[in-house]
């Protein structure tokens, strides 16, 4: 297109700077003039003279077209005092005179139309770009890119477009600081993104929180102060800064900067606001998926550690174990560790995660809070502490060699006394400023796993405390009973048949009454011994287990198929849970399963002694149906052990316990 | 009252003992035809002392009965995993009941 000049010397003579395009332009007049004189004096044999000044205009019109009305009217006075000179005759300066006025007037015009072309041109170029710069931005939004490419897409293409030198966003902070969250520049320098300022130390970031709207600083202003160090080191002499604004609140600020004075026209704020609209949108979405995502996960991994916690009996190390290893990618951490504190003022080591130096913080490892450290805050105050070692610098021993740059951690508070603590840590960067709150709520389920346990444990210690009290009642019992009125019934049944054997034939009476007597005693005995055998099996405490489930199954109306993997005696309690488990089910076999063959094996094996007791009966046993099996489920459980009974309709009942061998 | 019991079926009762360590010295030096031998030993068991009688002289020992104010039922198991010859409660003990066990074991 006509006004479109490729670059070319002649786009050099048309934009470059001015003296030279001046200079340039006046030699092009000076040239036109030259042809179009040549072509009057060709065309002036033929042609009246006067009527040919009017071709100077093909001078006047393109100098006026691209230089200006200025050159212009040279060029015009040019061609007139040319064609007075060298072509017209003698009194033509009236007409001359007139003709200049015309070749101006018309030069005004055609330059006056050139030049609101050319801006309009220009205008709808930079409409273009800038039209497309915010598609492309707002594609990048609609693909849910990473907030961090998203940002970095945004200050590239402000910068580009406002032909700055410097672009940066940052996002406003409680406690009234500004971090940078993403930056371009076309300066070879490197501009760390995450680095924190307080806001009043630029005064950019200050005046757009202060006003909510665009700021502008140049000269001098904008090197000394506005942009800090880092404005001084690059020459910046103008910045933009321009708010975002995200549901209504100040989220955070676009500073474009540029060394030269005057490098951004007054539409330049405009501009920038039509992109932080759209990173505000794209901020609120991205920032709403995130937390609900965020939310999702944490939701997701609190279930588990709260399933974890209902089904860890007394031992809460499962929990503390899931909760280092996910909590880490959660908050968005490098390293993780949840640490018990003692009495002494030392912490224990439950679990660690992510730590280059992992053998110290091994499970168990003890370990005294140093100050600076989060935990030793924690363990002072009861309350969530933070450290960001970017800014203070000195590390405490135990993180050296860690590249840690932020720690975070929040106490476990168990039923009102402080438990211990959860500590994360960063290695890239601050980490967020809601991770104090986030780890708060997992602390709070965690110490109620915690409680949960501990409480799980005392109760199932009590229980067995209980049962076992109960046992040592009932198995004195069986003694008192065996030691006193059975022994003197036996002595008095022997004494009978003594007396029975010294009495003469004479007198069979009398010997046939004391046999009877003799038969009354024993048959008593009798009636003795099934009631102490219902208190305490004497033989569990004579001869252990084997023998007492042998005697069991040599007993049983239905027959009774053993298998006993035995070699010792074990704890009063597992013996005494074991025989009733078995006796129970035995009982339940033949009382209601119409069986005709009953199994019973005990073993043990890794750790825990096994018992199965199964028959081929009926089946459809309910734990509350009255069938006595509900009583061994507390046995079984004050012994951590765990008892699954089965019993299909049709197809036999089996019960399986098992009940570890090391006390809990 | 036991030792007239047996005394009365034609039974010397050569020797009583209370404790495991003084049985087998009688054991020693009585060298009797059969032991009898009450499961509750006070706080000892009867059945180690009836083990300690066997290990002592494998072939050529006594004849060891075990007696209990506890039925037969209930020890069943534990006597005849024992290395005794029988049981007899001690509500039947007879000089015939011993010498049942002892024919029986015998046989």
């Amino acid at each position: 297109m006509w006004w479109r000049q490729e670059n070319s010397e002649a786009s050099e003579l048309l934009t470059g700077p001015p003296l030279r395009r001046w200079a340039g332009g006046a030699l092009i007049g000076v040239g036109l003039v030259g042809l179009v004189t040549a072509l009057v004096a060709i065309l002036n044999l033929h042609l009246p003279t006067r009527a040919l000044l009017i071709l100077y205009l093909l001078a006047v019109v393109p100098v006026a077209l691209w230089w200006g009305v200025g050159l212009a009217a040279l060029v015009s006075a040019l061609s007139v005092i040319t064609f007075v000179l060298l072509i017209a005759p003698p009194q033509s300066e009236g007409p001359a005179v007139l003709a200049f006025a015309v070749f101006v007037a018309t030069a005004g015009v055609v330059a006056g139309l050139a030049a609101g072309l050319r801006r309009s041109v220009r205008r709808s170029e930079e409409l273009a770009a800038e039209q497309s710069a915010l598609r492309r931005v707002a594609t990048l939004a609609a693909k849910g890119v990473s907030a961090t490419e998203l940002f970095e897409a945004v200050t590239r293409e402000i910068g580009e477009l406002c032909g700055a030198d410097l672009t940066r966003l940052g996002r406003y902070e409680d406690g009234g600081t500004v971090v940078r969250v993403a930056a371009w520049t076309r300066l070879p320098t490197r501009l760390p993104v995450g680095s924190r300022v307080p806001v009043d130390e630029t005064r950019v970031a200050r005046d757009v929180l202060r006003t909510g709207a665009p700021v502008r600083v140049s000269g001098a202003a904008a090197t000394n102060g506005a942009g800090g160090p880092l404005a001084r080191e690059l020459g910046i002499r103008s910045s933009i800064g321009c708010p975002v604004v995200t549901g209504g609140e100040l989220w955070g600020v676009v500073v474009v900067s540029a060394r030269n004075p005057r490098a951004f026209p007054p539409e330049t704020e405009e501009r920038i606001l039509h992109f932080t609209e759209l990173l505000a949108t794209a901020v609120t979405n991205a920032e709403a998926s995130e937390a609900l995502l965020r939310n999702a996960d944490e939701q997701a991994v609190l279930r588990r550690v709260a399933t974890l916690a209902a089904r860890g009996g007394a031992d809460p190390s499962p929990v503390v174990r899931a909760v280092a290893a996910q909590i880490g990618a959660l908050l968005g951490a490098d390293c993780a560790s949840l640490l018990r504190f003692e009495s002494d003022g030392t912490a224990t080591y439950l679990a660690a995660r992510g730590w280059r130096d992992a053998s110290r913080r091994g499970p168990g490892a003890r370990w005294r809070p140093e100050t600076p450290s989060v935990i030793e805050r924690v363990l002072r105050t009861a309350r969530s502490a933070r450290i960001d070692y970017a800014e203070t610098g000195e590390q405490p021993p135990s993180l050296s060699g860690e590249d840690v740059t932020s720690t975070v951690a929040s106490p476990i508070v168990v039923e009102s006394r402080l438990w211990g603590s959860i500590g994360v840590a960063s290695r890239t960067g601050p980490l967020p400023p809601d991770t104090e709150e986030r780890l708060v709520a997992f602390t709070e389920i965690v110490a109620i796993a915690i409680a949960n346990t501990e409480s799980r444990a005392q109760l199932a210690a009590s229980r067995a405390r209980v049962i076992a009290a109960a046992d040592a009642t009932r198995r004195r019992l069986e003694r008192d009973l065996h030691d006193g009125a059975q022994q003197r019934l036996v002595s008095l049944a022997l004494e009978l048949r003594n007396v029975q054997a010294e009495i003469p034939d004479e007198q069979p009476g009398l010997s046939a009454d004391l046999g009877r007597l003799a038969g009354e005693v024993t048959a008593v005995l009798d009636e003795l011994r099934e009631l102490s055998r219902g208190i305490h099996p004497a033989i569990l405490s004579e001869g252990g287990l084997g023998p007492a489930l042998r005697t069991l199954a040599r007993r049983s109306p239905v027959p009774v198929e053993l298998t006993l993997r035995l070699d010792h005696r074990y704890a009063d309690a597992v013996e005494v849970a074991a025989y009733y488990v078995a006796s129970e089910a035995l009982t339940n076999t033949v009382k209601h399963a119409d069986a005709t063959h009953a199994r019973l094996a005990v073993e043990e094996r890794d750790g825990e002694l096994r018992l199965l007791v199964s028959d081929d009966g009926r089946g459809g046993a309910i734990q509350t149906g009255g069938t006595g099996l509900t009583g061994l489920y507390d046995r079984v459980e004050a012994l951590g052990g765990s008892i699954v009974v089965s019993s299909p309709a049709g197809d036999g009942t089996r019960v399986e316990v098992a009940l570890p061998l090391t006390p809990v | 009252m036991a030792r007239s019991s047996l005394e009365r079926g034609g039974l010397e009762v050569v020797g009583t003992a209370t404790t495991t360590t003084q049985a087998l010295e009688l054991i020693g030096a009585l060298r009797p035809d059969v032991v009898l031998v009450d499961i509750a030993l006070g706080t000892e068991s009867g059945f180690d002392l009836v083990h300690r009688i066997a290990a002592a002289e494998p072939f050529a020992g006594p004849h060891v009965i075990l007696i209990s104010t506890r039925r037969e039922d209930d020890v069943a198991e534990l006597v005849s995993a024992s290395p005794a010859a029988g049981f007899v409660w001690k509500a039947d003990l007879s000089a015939r009941a011993v010498r049942d066990v002892v024919a029986a074991g015998e046989q």
